[in-house]
């Protein structure tokens, strides 16, 4: 109990200081939200007036707390590229980012074990040598270029989905996960790739030990164990990888939306960028920061639970 | 090094790869940005040997032009990244002590979040564009480098040749340098593949977003990210690009690994 609370103190300290880092950075920017409103030849006063009227004249520290104050109280301020509350762009976009990137993390757990497993049980085999190649592959494709991939074959060549034809969740339920289920497998591949890769070695290397031997000799068989002794062994650092891939998939979904058209945080974030909408940013950074410092936490208590020997003093890592 | 069928594989796509952009240096079929009106979205063909694209570019020439931005941008990336980075973890790594501990708190911080992620907020401070892009991912990229680089030192420090060292004199910038660096450099060489790979796929990532190389450069990425558009017209003009992306990723991490 008491590991936890130091933990989420930690978690409350690591977010405090990624809002600090996320206004901050946008600060140092020469220009803010009023040259791009106003234009470029807009007189000083008038300038003036509306920095004024913005609060953009107060110390740094003043409107830091301004902002906070508003973060906690779930107000990112005004976008000033849609003119409209930055929460009202984040509610709808939330809903796709999370479902796509919900799909991808099962397909990941799917596929990743039973992979992992039968590649590590017959050590340099036809299927252990087979899966190191693929998986070299496939981590090696970009998952961008994956999805066009999977556009030119599956939307294209085979016509199982209409590319671009994405159908919102409030309107047809089944049609959103049909359509997102290509974007969530194209996320999922390469990640598929990094588990099995690291499952495997995992495996291989608890193999080496002597408790292995010793069940060996007692005459245990080899399937016997994998499954009760080297699995339960194997799969501690898997967690604390997954834990990295959660996060990963969950920022790779930026650059997939693109590729399938979809209106999730990604897109937002994306165009926002481009049209210099700071506000949009701070807030789609720190939504994917919090959800990621969150998983980190999960993470360790988890490991925790299934490994009593991990001591009090951050013998974790 | 083992020689396994896997690096052969590696070592002949790396070849390929290698051959392809120096022959791009001195030799394109066509001149990459010269557009045909003629030829406009052709199917590869013998005077094409990838096609052309929507404005009748030769693609081959692209490919071999945009590769050349590409394998810069990773590379100065990588020697950004690179150079701070083991200069911060040898130093921390060979005397520790309170800094050590604050600057590794910072970069195990930096490290648990995305890499994408992080890469979009520098982008968006620092703005978009070939060199922009370049400082971005070398910032993104230190931390890696600092992680392996101090843990290398920290083993090699204890090590009887250091302590020998340190007993004839040899000074603290003569003893990291000159003694330790070439004996940890099996384990840079790698780190420094794994971080080309990387960058390779980053600028393909970001370039594509729009947010990197500009043009009428080309680059790999942003190659795809005009593709996109034609990809039921002109499926070649993507596939040119992203094949050799992976034949280059795919061909250093087989060496490396084996």
């Amino acid at each position: 109990m008491k590991y936890i609370l130091k933990k989420i103190s930690t978690l409350i300290i690591t977010l405090f200081l990624v809002t600090i880092f996320t206004f901050t950075a946008f600060q140092v920017i020469p220009g803010d939200s009023v040259s791009s409103t106003l234009g470029m030849d807009a007189s000083p006063e008038a300038i003036q007036a509306l920095r004024h009227e913005r609060g953009l004249d107060d110390p740094l520290v003043i409107r830091y707390g301004r902002w906070l104050g508003g973060v906690l109280k779930g107000d990112f301020g005004e976008s000033t590229q849609y003119n409209m509350p930055v929460w009202n762009l984040l509610s709808t976009r939330l809903t796709v980012t999370i479902w796509l990137a919900a799909i991808s993390i099962v397909l990941i757990f799917l596929f990743s074990f039973p992979i992992g497993i039968l590649s590590a049980k017959k050590e340099d085999g036809f299927f252990d040598r087979l899966m190191v190649f693929l998986t070299q592959t496939f981590m090696a494709i970009p998952p961008f270029f994956l999805g066009m991939i999977l556009t030119l074959v599956f939307g294209v060549c085979l016509k199982w989905f209409i590319p671009g034809n994405y159908v919102s969740f409030q309107e047809d339920k089944g049609k959103f996960f049909a359509y997102l289920i290509y974007p969530a497998i194209a996320m999922a591949i390469p990640k598929i790739a990094m588990t099995v890769k690291f499952l495997r070695s995992s495996i291989r290397r608890q193999m080496h030990f002597e408790y292995v031997r010793t069940a060996k000799s007692k005459g245990n068989s080899k399937r016997g164990i994998l499954v009760k002794h080297v699995l339960k062994n194997a799969c501690i650092p898997v967690i604390t990888f997954l834990g990295m891939i959660i996060a990963d998939v969950l920022a790779g979904s930026i650059i997939i939306e693109q590729v399938f058209n979809l209106p999730g945080m990604g897109r937002l974030l994306v165009v926002a960028i481009a049209n210099r909408d700071y506000a949009v940013v701070q807030a789609v950074v720190l939504y994917i920061a919090t959800i990621v410092v969150v998983i980190n936490l999960l993470v360790d208590i988890l490991y925790r639970v299934i490994d009593p020997r991990i001591s009090k003093e951050g013998g974790a890592r | 090094m083992k020689v396994s069928w896997n690096r052969i594989i590696g070592a002949i796509l790396v070849g390929i790869v290698l051959l392809f952009v120096i022959i791009g240096v001195f030799y394109t079929p066509y001149d990459p940005n010269a557009m045909n009106g003629a030829a406009k979205s052709q199917a590869p063909s013998l005077l094409h040997w990838l096609g052309t694209d929507n404005f009748g570019r030769d693609l081959l020439s692209r490919v071999m032009e945009g590769s050349r931005t590409t394998f810069f941008v990773a590379i100065a990336t990588v020697a950004i990244g690179g150079t701070i980075g083991t200069l911060v973890g040898a130093l921390t790594g060979f005397y520790g002590g309170r800094i050590d501990q604050i600057i590794m708190r910072i970069n195990d911080g930096i490290t648990s979040f995305p890499s994408i992620l992080l890469t979009l907020v520098i982008i968006s401070v620092f703005g978009i564009g070939k060199y922009k892009i370049i400082w971005a991912l070398g910032i993104v990229f230190i931390p890696s480098f600092v992680r392996v680089v101090r843990s290398e030192y920290m083993v090699q420090k204890e090590m009887d040749y250091v302590k020998t060292a340190k007993l004839m004199g040899a000074s603290d910038v003569r003893i990291l340098f000159l003694h330790i660096l070439p004996n940890i450099r099996p384990i840079l060489v790698s780190t420094i593949t794994i971080g080309f790979n990387n960058a390779v796929l980053a600028e393909a990532g970001m370039s594509y977003l729009g947010l990197g190389v500009q043009p009428p450069d080309a680059s790999l990425g942003r190659m795809l990210s005009e593709a996109q558009a034609y990809l039921f017209s002109a499926p070649w003009y993507a596939i040119a690009p992203g094949v050799m992306i992976v034949i280059t990723v795919l061909g250093l991490s087989l060496v490396n690994e084996g």
